[in-house]
């Protein structure tokens, strides 16, 4: 096996990277794969908890950098699969615990016996970023439909594209049809316009995500959520498959049409 | 050293003086017109002087002869700040020359994303877009084939003369030389095609970019 290293990031926090993490890496487990969820938001670890394995953790990435503990006693194995391994991110250090250098080491050690290492980066564009990029094959971005979120974005992929780290393939996260359909929020195409990069996933705002994050049960395990079937997607086009993009229509009310009905030009 | 060379451009005539001392300098200048000096009539004249030894009697002398045929003497270019001050004595408009540019585009393909500044003392060409927080500092003019969404700097630092190209233009500041302009808040219209910004009585235009 030789593992594809994948880091999911976004520049603009609160946008989906822990839980587009949690659940591809999930979705890509349930399809057969072995996989590594790797935290690399060290001091703001999320990924456990979405993951609901908080309470499991007793060594974390700063130790096996730091030698206090071998690699394969920091990885998690989670609940429900057997091939789904989580590497937590240390809660009381911070980002310069790891250098990107350690990550490259630890990937490395990984890749012959795993087919998917996911890195659950940190916001921003500081250290933390550079770190979890550099062991990289391929980069997901993900944003929101927001005029800040993609701005953020576009700088991020600025940068994933200055360290060759691309063809960078983007999710676009928390669409809500129904605002989408009165123009009240950018289309998909408005953000791929801007952001001229391929297209791996359009995830529809879902209420069932936060209740998942609570329980730490990732969504694509409720086979009736619409942002868990977009993961699977997303996960099967990781994969290689050909997945049609979801059609996300909003429910219109009598009162949308009419004032829509009414609008000037 | 020595040497004139005499250039026909778009706003008229441009005469270079390449140093060395006027009164030879002038000998040289009288032979090319009495040759030449017919084709030249009734053109504005703009002189490049690179002698530091032009005071006020030397450029009388100078325009003297151009006026001789009948060419009028506007400008003086001249690195010399005593040469550019003879020239206002004499009514002249005095400049110190723009730095050479170079004489290739620098081509780049877009996106120019946020963050991202591309400069170049020439004229840029970008294939693609200029995103909003991406920039484009050109000390030429600045061609965007695409959408011009960032901050384009043309004529950079002093050029009032540089235009800013774009298939579409809705930048979040346009600068051309020394001047600076944003679009009106609140208006948003693409679609309006390919537009021009240039300078125009102190103040940046735009216009279709029809040819």
């Amino acid at each position: 096996m030789e593992a594809k290293v994948i880091t999911i990031t976004s520049g603009k926090g609160g946008v989906g990277k822990t839980t587009a993490t949690a659940n591809i890496a999930t979705a890509l487990a349930m399809a057969g794969n072995t996989v590594v969820a790797l935290d690399a938001d060290i001091g703001l670890r999320n990924l456990d908890v979405m993951m609901g394995l908080e309470n499991r953790i007793v060594y974390d990435l700063v130790d096996v950098v730091e030698k206090r503990c071998r690699l394969r006693q920091a990885l998690i194995r989670d609940k429900r699969f057997p091939n789904l391994f989580l590497l937590p991110a240390a809660q009381t250090r911070d980002k310069s615990a790891v250098q990107p250098a350690d990550l490259i080491r630890v990937c490395e050690e990984l890749r012959p016996e795993v087919n998917f290492i996911l890195i659950d980066s940190p916001a921003g564009i500081e250290h933390g970023f550079h770190t979890a990029l550099a062991p990289a094959d391929e980069v997901l971005v993900i944003t929101t439909p927001e005029v800040a979120a993609v701005r953020d974005a576009d700088r991020v992929i600025g940068l994933i594209e200055a360290q060759e780290k691309g063809p960078v393939k983007l999710i676009i996260n928390r669409i809500k049809p129904e605002m989408v359909a009165k123009g009240d929020m950018l289309t998909v195409e408005d953000v791929l316009e801007i952001l001229a990069v391929d297209l791996v996933g359009i995830v529809p705002e879902d209420t069932s995500i936060i209740v998942s994050a609570n329980k730490g049960v990732p969504v694509v395990l409720d086979h009736s959520s619409p942002s868990g079937q977009a993961f699977k997607n997303i996960a099967s086009r990781l994969l290689g498959k050909e997945v049609p993009f979801m059609e996300l229509k909003g429910r219109e009310n009598i009162l949308d049409r009419l004032s829509k009905l009414f609008r000037f030009q | 050293m020595g040497g004139i060379s005499i250039k026909g451009t778009r706003q008229g005539i441009t005469i270079i003086i390449n140093g060395g001392e006027p009164k030879g300098a002038l000998k040289d200048l009288a032979k090319q017109l009495a040759s030449s000096g017919h084709f030249l009539r009734g053109n504005e004249v703009v002189l490049e002087i690179g002698s530091d030894y032009f005071g006020v009697q030397e450029l009388e002398a100078l325009c003297g002869l151009l006026k001789r045929y009948d060419m009028n003497p506007v400008k003086v270019i001249s690195e010399s700040p005593d040469v550019r001050r003879a020239a206002q004595a004499l009514g002249l408009e005095a400049n110190k020359p723009t730095a050479k540019r170079p004489e290739y585009a620098l081509v780049k393909r877009g996106p120019i994303r946020s963050g991202q500044s591309v400069n170049y003392d020439g004229t840029v060409l970008i294939i693609g877009d200029v995103n909003p927080g991406g920039e484009v500092i050109a000390g030429g003019d600045i061609i965007v084939w695409g959408h011009l969404k960032g901050m384009a700097y043309a004529g950079a630092p002093d050029d009032s003369s540089r235009r800013i190209y774009a298939l579409s233009l809705e930048p979040t500041l346009l600068r051309i030389g020394n001047y600076l302009a944003r679009p009106p808040e609140g208006e948003t219209s693409p679609g309006k095609g390919p537009e021009t910004a240039f300078v125009q009585e102190n103040q940046i235009v735009v216009e279709p970019w029809e040819h």
